[in-house]
């Protein structure tokens, strides 16, 4: 028979089972089946409360503030794509990556199903405020562990922000002024 | 002891008065509304009075040639020409070894006519028996067993395996996967222990493949 069962806390869990026939004999506890709660997968570059400079070649700088974290936020100030980095426990071998445009404009979504240089993503999204999700599977497909930022605002600036490079859904190409000769 | 001694009466009627203007004694009774006395013993029997016709019992069940396992419902019938119920004198009892010995399983039942009973609590075998013995008030036994043997076997059980996920995170469900057999075919329940934390680390991690 097969039952499944819900964590609500990390620990160490000594999972046993016996079995009973409605005679009213039982056997023996069976030996212990360790289960490890805990958490399996997280974005490694994206943090609550966190606000992120990625500007050209400077996509190190942040400052954190607990201000932002008690509210769930995320801000991204950047000229590049929206990147997304994910750490995750050996026994992850898929993650799912999903950033949801919370005035559902767009989706961008990946699977990355080879960790062996780690879990990452480039999703082509234009600007907004979003909800990110990363969903971790281990090697049969089964459902691991999965985290959501849910406020995250990113905000693209310079010439990229506009959308260029066939990712304008906010503007179309013909609305774009021209360059000066 | 037959029964026909004043010591005997007081021992089966603790309660009995003696009337000193008859010699006699009487036991304590009531007579409800209807007048109708509901007292079994309203007058010790007369002197002399000797039974000796022991009470009347019958296994019913388990007889002889059964295979049996988990709680089985022992059943016998049990009747006396003098005493009335017998409550309180049922001594049922098994032999694991075709009657060489035996044991109780309990005793000064009422005469309810069942009794439940759990073999598992006793080791498997083929050469059970049941007995079942009454006494009256005069202290006549009546008994009977089955008429053959019969089995019991709770086949071993085997212990379940676990099959399932060895880490997650919380609040995620996991399925756990148990398998016994019953050679009988009977019905298998299982009882889960999901277990109580034994180390709480905030972060339990394993080693990460990746920054």
């Amino acid at each position: 028979m097969t039952i499944t069962n819900i964590w609500a806390n990390d620990g160490v869990y000594d999972v046993r089972v016996k079995a009973r026939y409605s005679g009213g004999s039982e056997s023996n506890w069976s030996t212990v089946h360790p289960m490890v709660v805990a958490e399996q997968i997280n974005f490694s570059n994206v943090k609550l409360g966190t606000i992120y400079f990625k500007l050209f070649n400077f996509n190190r700088s942040f400052i954190f503030s607990d201000f932002l974290a008690r509210l769930g936020m995320v801000f991204i100030f950047t000229t590049h794509e929206m990147e997304l980095q994910g750490y995750a426990t050996d026994v992850v071998k898929k993650v799912d990556f999903l950033a949801e445009n919370q005035l559902k404009i767009e989706t961008g979504q990946f699977t990355d199903d080879d960790g062996s240089d780690g879990f990452s993503c480039v999703l082509n999204v234009t600007r907004g405020a979003y909800i990110l999700n990363i969903t971790a599977y281990d090697a049969n497909g089964t459902l691991v562990d999965k985290y959501s930022l849910f406020t995250v605002f990113f905000i693209r600036i310079g010439r990229y922000a506009t959308g260029l490079g066939g990712e304008g859904r906010l503007q179309r190409l013909q609305d774009i002024p021209p360059l000066r000769d | 002891m037959t029964g026909n001694y004043w010591d005997n009466y007081r021992l089966l009627y603790p309660a009995a008065d003696i009337d000193p203007s008859t010699g006699t004694w009487d036991t304590a009774y009531v007579v409800n509304v209807s007048g109708i006395n509901i007292d079994n013993h309203p007058w010790v029997y007369p002197s002399g009075y000797i039974d000796t016709i022991p009470p009347q019992v019958t296994v019913l069940f388990p007889n002889g040639g059964e295979t049996l396992y988990g709680e089985i419902t022992i059943q016998w019938t049990a009747t006396d020409d003098q005493t009335m119920d017998l409550d309180g004198s049922i001594l049922l009892e098994y032999s694991a070894d075709n009657g060489v010995s035996w044991n109780t399983i309990a005793a000064q039942l009422n005469n309810t006519g069942s009794y439940l009973w759990n073999t598992s609590l006793v080791s498997d075998g083929s050469l059970y028996l049941i007995a079942v013995t009454a006494i009256d008030e005069f202290y006549n036994v009546g008994t009977d067993r089955s008429d053959a043997v019969f089995i019991i076997n709770n086949f071993a059980m085997e212990t379940p395996e676990i099959t399932g996920p060895f880490q997650g995170g919380n609040g995620i469900p996991f399925s756990f996967t148990a398998v016994a057999y019953h050679p009988g075919g009977e019905q298998i329940y299982y009882i889960w222990d999901w277990g109580m934390v034994t180390s709480v680390n905030g972060m339990v991690r394993t080693t990460p493949v990746c920054q």
